[in-house]
């Protein structure tokens, strides 16, 4: 018996030792924020860093760390343009810009970075050969499209010329006013041409440029470490031209994708910046904890695409205005999605502050959506075909889809069925038209209108609606050709106007960010386009740094 | 002897070709494909895509070519990361799913075996119900909840281990906990029900007449018999753990090679896919031509069953 107590004592004893010790490390964001380390959480394991061939958002979060384009990001303001690697820039007409680079920006191996670096960017990004998905960006570009889709290999066709080692010049296909906020998208930033040559072909996609080691870029960090699925980590570059600014030591990406995950890894002090924050801890930073609560707008809208080519009933404009006209957006943001988005009333996103107003037209309305459906012949829903909502498999589409089909069986007494799908299966029924209505989303890519309205043209691949209006193309092409701004976004107004009044898609909300930020850190704004110039950044000095929200409830 | 095991050598390879064969098929029948995304590009930059990997090949020269690789030890380059191949992959991977996997299989075998004998030798005592109900919770709490409370209690509340992520030494305690107590559970049940089969046989009852102590009853002539479902469950369970956990992986933060089982799939990165597949065909077939011929060595009579 006294043995066996013994060793029970021994083994309790061990243990309260063990936890004892190890209980008192300091957090990983303490011992991190003092050699200067953000720890900052991205959402997936990058698929590439060559900007080139890059397409998504954890990518874009890594790239600007290591690149810097000609118009730098703004710490708070989406509309403001400050100076990148162009020191300044002038255009007369929107069309034909000239942009000077500052004599100083240098490559990380020291290279001195110039015009024509651009140009060979430009070049590469527009290759046929490379594949860039994104290359459409830069179609902006005179002679751009040709050379993307190989009706030239004449790169001199294209509106890009470096006149001097320091001077830059861009002609464009029409007069572009949002072009320095265009250049903020990282399909416009330099790469260096010897680090690429180096690695092979230039227009090899799985080229290895972008590994440590051989990667040059001219941001204001360098890569040093990337663990596939477990960390990037960047430091400060000594080359950047305004290293002076730069507080951060380095940065380490952590790329965790399950949202509860990364949600317990802030707690345990391990991340200063999470990427998101799952729904249902949402409301507990809002009111316990509201001091490491970011939320705000993003440039992002959810809408149900509607296959106008799927079903006769869908081709009949009432009947989409009568869908459109019986969804409650505002009960679905408030007891469904619950993330703090806004209920849609048009398709672009609005910003506060920003010069385009989204047209307020999308209403719940649902006597008016039953007239409008016994107008095209479905009394009550009578005689109305069984409709179909697909969307991709996540819990919180299949509860938005059960919401809009109880609200469309209440109000126009039709019986819809849901069909969810895995991800790839749900691409390639959008691709290839076998949906009726289907959900999606679209992100902007940058801070104008256009980025939401040009997909509905007829042939554009991202159109898969079956519906076309060449009124709506023609206005957009005529804003493709007005130099005047408001005149401008007055022809987009009518455009999306008509859109909103043919619903060929249906808005249904604005996106929010949502995520939470150490107090630790200084210098952190929301951004409708979610970027942040990490050369902002700073740490607020440790003694004055505040707890983890775990030891505040302790 | 030898052509016992000529033939057994042969037999591994044609499973082996079978699960690379039938991956190559199904990974290219699912709709979808390694290029296609929300934001659907121009048919051209797709175009390019599928040349850049040989997919613009006939289905039968890609076929030959990805198996002539393969046969080179070269899975080949991955179609989601550019830039990296799938032998790197893997081989970041594979180390820290063998880690977790391998600490977990002790952890199920030192939990689950002595949880066991200790309830079939008290049977019907408290300790056999505290174990038994014990054990049926372990079986039923899914990973993704236990796994979710143990971060809770000893990452964030006691601080003893990381609440998640890969970064000191002791970050495979709390994944390898997780993931053991299930298969600890289901050996305790196990080694239960055989060590009561074992307890009601005539030899134990002759061992405890000839005045033997209950401890070298149990321990010595009992277990050995008693713990052979254990053992044919153990083989199956091993291969199991070190092939990764996708729950386990995305509730600790841990870049183990589940990850890439369930995401190749779902990007339908072909190349990926099927390396991931080949690779655990050969760890599997592996494991088993080795119990194969340690058995065949063993025992004469395996031997001349198979010829």
């Amino acid at each position: 018996m006294l043995r066996r107590l013994l060793l029970l004592a021994l083994v309790v004893g061990v243990v309260v030792w063990f936890g004892e010790r190890r209980s008192k490390r300091p957090s990983r964001i303490a011992a991190a924020a003092e050699e200067g380390f953000l720890l900052v959480g991205n959402g997936a394991e990058p698929a590439t860093l060559d900007l080139h061939v890059a397409t998504g958002v954890p990518e874009n979060v890594i790239i600007s760390a290591l690149f810097e384009g000609l118009v730098a990001y703004h710490p708070s303001d989406d509309y403001e343009n400050p100076p990148g690697v162009a020191e300044s820039w002038e255009t007369e007409d929107f069309i034909k810009w000239t942009f000077h680079l500052r004599p100083d920006a240098r490559w990380s191996n020291g290279d001195p970075l110039t015009a024509a670096d651009f140009v060979f960017s430009y070049r590469r990004m527009l290759t046929p050969e490379l594949g860039g998905e994104y290359a459409m960006i830069l179609h902006v570009m005179e002679g751009a499209e040709q050379f993307n889709k190989g009706e030239t290999d004449d790169f001199s066709t294209v509106g890009v010329k470096a006149i001097d080692e320091h001077t830059l010049e861009i002609q464009l296909v029409g007069p572009t006013p949002y072009f320095p906020s265009l250049l903020k998208h990282y399909t416009w930033f330099p790469v260096h041409r010897g680090c690429i040559e180096a690695a092979g072909e230039i227009t090899d996609q799985k080229s290895r440029w972008t590994r440590p080691g051989k990667l040059v870029g001219n941001g204001p960090f360098t890569l040093k470490t990337w663990r596939f699925d477990a960390m990037i980590e960047v430091v400060k570059s000594d080359t950047y031209w305004d290293k002076e600014s730069v507080s951060l030591n380095g940065i380490r990406f952590f790329p965790i994708a399950s949202d509860t995950t990364e949600e317990r890894a802030f707690r345990d002090g391990q991340l200063h910046v999470t990427n998101t924050l799952p729904i249902d801890r949402i409301a507990y930073y809002r009111e316990e904890a509201p001091e490491y609560y970011w939320t705000g707008a993003q440039l992002t809208t959810y809408f149900y695409r509607v296959n106008t080519k799927a079903n006769p009933a869908l081709a009949d404009v009432r009947v989409r205005q009568a869908l459109a006209l019986t969804i409650d957006r505002q009960s679905i943001v408030e007891s469904v999605a619950k993330g703090g988005q806004r209920p849609a009333h048009g398709l672009v996103p609005p910003s506060e502050g920003g010069p385009y107003t989204t047209p307020d037209l999308l209403r719940f309305d649902p006597d008016a959506g039953r007239a409008k459906l016994a107008e095209a012949g479905f009394p009550d829903g009578e005689g109305f075909p069984r409709l179909t909502i697909l969307f991709n498999t996540h819990e919180s589409h299949k509860l938005i889809a059960q919401a809009v089909q109880a609200m469309w069986k209440k109000h126009l007494g039709i019986e819809v069925e849901l069909l969810n799908q895995d991800w790839q299966v749900y691409l390639d029924s959008c691709g290839k038209g076998n949906f009726e209505i289907a959900r999606a989303a679209w992100n902007g890519d940058y801070m104008d209108p256009s980025t939401f309205l040009h997909m509905w043209m007829k042939d554009d691949g991202n159109n898969q609606t079956g519906w076309s209006s060449p009124e709506y193309d023609s206005l957009l092409r005529k804003a493709g050709k007005t130099k005047d701004p408001s005149e401008r976004y007055g022809l987009l107004q009518q455009a999306e106007t008509i859109f909103l009044n043919e619903v060929p898609a249906i808005p249904i909300y604005w996106y929010a960010t949502n995520r939470v930020v150490s107090t630790d850190v200084e210098g952190w704004h929301h951004k409708l386009l979610d970027n942040h110039p990490y050369k902002a950044l700073r740490f607020r000095s440790v003694e004055a740094a505040t707890p983890n929200p775990e030891d505040d409830k302790q | 002897m030898t052509g016992f095991l000529l033939r057994r050598i042969l037999q591994s390879i044609l499973v082996i070709l079978a699960a690379f064969t039938i991956t190559f098929i199904l990974v290219r029948c699912a709709p979808g494909g390694p290029f296609s995304a929300e934001r659907v590009a121009d048919p051209e930059v797709i175009a390019q895509q599928e040349k850049a990997w040989g997919l613009d090949k006939p289905l039968p020269v890609q076929y030959f070519s990805d198996l002539g690789r393969l046969l080179k030890g070269d899975a080949g380059d991955s179609m989601k990361y550019k830039g990296w191949t799938v032998n790197e992959l893997i081989a970041d991977a594979f180390p820290l799913s063998l880690t977790i996997g391998f600490a977990a299989f002790l952890i199920a075998i030192l939990i689950g075996l002595p949880l066991g004998v200790l309830a079939a030798v008290r049977k019907n005592s408290l300790t056999d119900y505290l174990a038994m109900g014990g054990s049926m919770l372990g079986i039923c709490l899914p990973t993704f909840v236990l796994g979710p409370i143990l971060a809770l209690i000893f990452g964030i509340w006691l601080n003893w281990f990381n609440a998640s992520g890969w970064y000191d030494k002791s970050d495979w305690v709390l994944p390898a906990f997780t993931l053991g107590l299930f298969y600890a559970a289901y050996i305790a049940r196990l080694a239960r029900a055989g060590m009561l089969d074992v307890l009601s046989l005539d030899y134990i009852r002759t061992a405890r007449a000839k005045g033997l102590d209950e401890r070298s009853v149990v321990g010595k002539h009992a277990l050995r018999r008693a713990i052979l479902p254990v053992i044919s469950f153990l083989g199956p369970a091993f291969a199991g753990l070190i092939s990764g956990s996708i729950v386990i992986e995305r509730v600790f933060q841990i870049p183990g090679l589940g990850f890439h089982f369930v995401g190749a799939a779902q990007n339908r990165d072909y190349a990926l896919a099927q390396g991931t597949v080949v690779f655990y065909a050969i760890l599997i077939v592996g494991l088993n031509l080795v119990v194969d011929m340690i058995q065949a060595w063993l025992d004469p009579r395996t031997r001349e069953g198979n010829s």
